[in-house]
């Protein structure tokens, strides 16, 4: 073990390797950052490019993409309220209550950091974890992913406290949404209404993409000029000692939350990013902050969406199935460039993969200071008139919709879900549930038919102890919060 | 008296009507990929009802008739963008967008106004097509390619 | 501003001359612009990595960029129809597969069919593997059919997919030895593979390459091969006509365009596929892979195209889809 530490050791600390690592977190950033485009999409148009590259700066190269282009989406959340990419739309939530604020900078510091320090920690999760951490995959089969995918729509109820009814029926409806197309078991394809070019179902990120940033992109048209503070200059980006130790506990709860539904095979950073969002609302001593500015909310969401990427990996490399959509990527450009995944990975190309975990520690703290860089020039999109903001997000949406498939489907959906969503927030409707309605949905309908292909008696599951596992999470987190309203109440009487 | 069919409730009734769609679809679909999705459709019926009949209605930010068209016009453009895209290609419709948006958005007239919209779908399709690969709509009508 | 602008259009153009390349000169022989390969599987999957690694030593022997459009949903069929209904000038062509001849049979909406596209050529032909579990108890084919036999209908069988040539084997095995199996539906041959491998399914017949790595993780184990001979990569594993069951399946890729392809184009992409052949690395590169490169040129694969089709569509139909 510790002589291939030191053989990965070498590899990164070399001119090649670092340039590919900041060409990569860098080429991420913006990939992330641009409404439209998204970290999946980057990974996936720098594939050909690192053919003429050896295997080693070939996977920094890109793992720098996917690192850098999850903590990307960030930003443009912060700044403007558009998440770049699906796993920042919480901190979307956040960031622009706290941009109001005058307090841009110190958003952008804590995103930078949280992020940093996620990924850093999956990436030694990666490293000395690997192996014990895939056995556990492996063992997660079908009765699991469904009890992973109920608890992910649980938090959908969480979403819409105070507006019960209308979150769970965006919900519902979401959920009917992701059925559309090609059902998993037989094909058929359900309410194409005629439409053939409907049976693929809808494009998951065409329809965040357009939800999340064109009913911005109209409520930008509605301001008046001089309309509210103009906040046109970053404020100064600091951030102290304090505000990590003061929320360590969030900070390493969120990062275990990212690595574990990195682990989860389809499930990705968007999911992570809502789910330790979550988490941390429970868990805060502020409930009013969130939605209003809570820094606990964009740690949480920061620090787990970048835990994903090094917990990716895991099941990517031990047993050859991706964690997340750009792992997915990932392992084809590590197929063709001959690496093949499983236990002999390890032993026939250690130099290569020992670099590749070595720099992928490496990448999350060149992340650290080039985001921090990135931020700084960033801040400049405030500058930006809001109507050329508005064209740009519109022309920027429409091509990044279209380049994922190709499908001007793709281009149309986009375009929908974008009016829709704007009178869903006008109504008062959340948005968040469409986001994990339509990830976890085929998710669970898959578990669902699949378990029941396994068990004709439903009961059979629990003799499951990961099942057992599960379903004791849900009700802990559905009900932990009663029962501590309940204890509350009761202190307060005697 | 407060009017019934207030915009919010106009919205769930289109939802309403969507969904009883989807319920029509339903019969098609073989048995062993009909209950899931039947299982969402009646729900949010119900839901939808309940949304439409019930007394707390959401109050609702009224806009100026100002904004309401620069939104819905706004609208109408982005949609027959896409639209063009597939028939005149992606140059043409894009740098025509661009213009109508700015002209609709009131920017002010200058070497700008003429010249970003020419870089920005330049370097668009230059990235896309040249650097990554990727090939964008060619016009089916007519289109500049190269 | 107005500098900055100024400056901007500059570069942009400088950039675009950089990479200028891609216009076409009619009089040139084809392929004399860009060719795009419709892939209508996702990146980073099977058919998608297949493709990659040949259009790489393509180019070279083109001289011309291939660019590789990954056009993925509905089980492919949006990809397959794209393919049919493009221009028949030779560049837009597209990846094909054994089973997708008879799509609109086993899809709704689908229309395309067997005449509506070109065959070129076959690249490839990948034989499954049949794994089962390590604690299963079961140790070669002879024991999973007695197995199969004891209990109908219960043998829970993985596949990559609805109607992929996961399913089509299960069909012909069926067939084959008289038992039933119950039909479980994954997303890919690895998660059919994986769950196998923590005893959620008992038997999966993933691709070699998909299975790979969690047999030499010793977590699956393969009790034999669906092709006539036995494959290097797995070479102490029995080929089913080994273990006594006269049955063969395997899938094969290759290249396609839309109907009415001018035999030029034909030809030159024959030639070129039949010179990577003739390259060791790319035959290595294959094997490390954990992919069957086999070669079929035009002349013999055009028959096969359409004898493949009809083979399919019988089977089909005896299932009665």
């Amino acid at each position: 073990m510790i002589e291939n530490l030191l053989l990965g050791i070498a590899g990164t600390f070399t001119i090649e390797s670092f340039l590919f690592m900041i060409l990569g977190v860098v080429i991420g950033i913006i990939f992330g950052a641009l409404p439209g485009f998204s970290a999946t999409m980057g990974v996936a148009v720098f594939v050909p490019f690192s053919y003429v590259l050896e295997p080693g700066p070939a996977l920094l190269l890109l793992s720098g993409i996917y690192c850098g282009g999850v903590y990307g989406g960030s930003i443009p959340a912060v700044l403007i309220g558009i998440p770049g990419t699906p796993a920042s739309v919480p901190t979307a939530l956040e960031g622009r209550a706290l941009v109001a604020k005058g307090e841009s900078g110190h958003a952008l510091a804590i995103v930078t950091f949280a992020s940093a320090f996620g990924g850093f920690m999956s990436s030694i999760a990666l490293i000395f974890f690997a192996p014990l951490l895939a056995i556990i995959a492996m063992r997660v089969g079908p009765p699991e992913q469904m009890m992973i995918a109920i608890f992910g729509l649980t938090v959908v109820c969480m979403l819409s406290e105070g507006n019960m009814l209308k979150g769970l029926f965006v919900g519902v409806v979401s959920l009917l949404l992701a059925t559309v197309g090609q059902d998993p078991v037989l094909g058929f394809p359900r309410f194409t209404f005629g439409n053939f070019m409907l049976s693929g179902g809808f494009e998951t990120v065409s329809v965040l993409i357009g939800l999340f940033s064109l009913p911005e992109v109209f409520k930008m048209l509605a301001e008046k000029e001089g309309d509210g503070q103009e906040i046109s200059k970053v404020s100064k980006m600091t951030m102290s000692l304090r505000d990590f130790t003061g929320h360590i506990g969030n900070y390493i709860r969120s990062t275990i939350i990212g690595i574990i539904i990195g682990i989860i095979p389809a499930a990705g950073p968007d999911i992570a990013s809502f789910l330790s969002y979550n988490e941390a609302r429970k868990a805060s001593k502020h409930k009013e902050e969130f939605g209003k500015g809570s820094v606990d909310g964009i740690i949480a969401s920061e620090a787990a969406n970048n835990g994903v990427t090094g917990g990716s990996l895991i099941p990517l490399l031990t047993l050859g199935i991706p964690g997340s959509a750009p792992a997915a990527i990932f392992l084809g450009a590590m197929i063709i460039h001959g690496l093949r995944p499983g236990p002999l990975l390890f032993t026939q190309n250690a130099g290569v993969i020992y670099t590749l975990l070595i720099g992928f520690a490496v990448i999350n703290i060149l992340l650290f200071f080039f985001g921090w860089l990135c931020c700084k020039f960033a801040g400049k999109i405030l500058v930006i008139p809001k109507p050329i903001l508005a064209l740009l997000i519109v022309a920027l949406s429409s091509v990044g919709a279209f380049s994922i498939q190709q499908n001007m489907m793709d281009v149309i959906v986009m375009y929908v879900a974008g009016v829709l969503g704007y009178f869903l927030d006008r109504y008062g409707y959340p948005l968040s549930p469409v986001a994990l309605a339509l990830l976890l949905g085929p998710m669970l309908e898959e578990a669902i038919m699949l378990t029941g292909t396994m068990y004709s008696n439903f009961f059979m599951i629990f003799t499951r102890p990961l099942t057992d596992v599960f379903v004791l999470f849900i009700f802990v987190s559905l009900g932990w919060p009663i029962i501590k309203k309940q204890l509350k109440k009761r202190k307060e009487a005697a | 008296m407060n009017k019934f069919f207030t915009a919010h409730r106009i919205f769930i009734i289109l939802m309403l009507a969507a969904l009883i769609a989807f319920l029509s679809q339903v019969g098609e679909i073989p048995p062993e990929a009909k209950a899931y999705p039947l299982v969402f459709i009646i729900v949010g019926i119900a839901m939808a009802l309940v949304l439409i009949f019930r007394k707390k209605q959401p109050e609702v930010e009224a806009l100026d008739k100002d904004a309401i068209i620069k939104i819905f016009s706004f609208a109408v453009v982005i949609f027959v963008y896409l639209m063009l895209m597939s028939k005149v290609g992606y140059i043409i419709s894009t740098l025509l967008f661009m213009y109508v948006g700015e002209w609709m958005l009131k920017l002010k007239k200058g070497v700008l106004f003429v010249v970003f919209p020419i870089v920005l779908t330049l370097v668009l399709y230059l990235l896309f097509t040249r650097v990554l690969s990727v090939i964008l709509p060619m016009g089916t009508w007519i289109g500049i390619n190269f | 501003m107005k500098r900055f602008a100024i400056l901007l259009l500059a570069l942009v153009c400088a950039f675009g001359t950089l990479y200028a390349g891609g216009g076409s000169d009619a009089n040139a022989p084809y392929p004399n612009n860009i060719i795009q390969m419709i892939v209508p599987f996702g990146a980073g999957g099977g058919a998608d990595i297949s493709v990659r690694l040949l259009t790489n030593y393509m180019e070279d022997i083109l001289g011309q960029r291939i660019v590789i459009q990954n056009v993925s949903g509905g089980s492919g069929t949006i990809g397959f129809s794209q393919i049919a209904s493009a221009k028949p000038d030779g560049y837009t062509l597209g990846y094909f597969a054994s089973t997708n001849s008879n799509d609109s049979r086993l899809f709704q909406g689908v229309t395309y069919g067997v005449d509506d596209f070109t065959p070129i050529c076959m690249y490839s032909n990948d034989a499954h593997v049949i794994v089962v579990g390590k604690n299963s108890g079961i140790e070669n084919m002879e024991d999973l059919i007695a197995a199969a036999k004891g209990k109908p209908e219960t043998i829970t069988f993985g596949l990559g997919g609805a109607w992929t040539s996961h399913d089509f084997l299960r069909i012909s095995l069926e067939e084959a030895t008289g038992v039933k199996f119950k039909r479980m539906v994954f997303q890919g041959g690895t998660a059919a593979v994986t769950a196998v491998a923590g005893g959620n399914c008992d038997v999966a017949v993933p691709f070699v390459s998909e299975a790979l790595a969690q047999i030499q993780a010793g977590n699956v184990i393969p009790i034999a091969i669906t092709s006539e001979e036995r494959f290097e990569l797995l070479p102490d594993v029995p080929t089913c006509k080994e273990s006594g069951l006269d049955f063969v399946h395997t899938m094969w890729r290759g290249f396609v365009g839309p109907a009415g392809l001018p035999d030029e184009v034909v030809t030159t992409i024959d030639n070129a596929v039949k010179q990577v052949f003739d390259n060791p690395e790319y035959i290595q590169e294959n094997l490390d892979a954990g992919t069957y490169s086999q070669y079929m040129g035009h002349e013999e694969f055009a028959q096969f195209y359409l004898d493949n089709h009809e083979q399919y569509l019988e089977l089909i139909e005896s299932e009665g889809l």
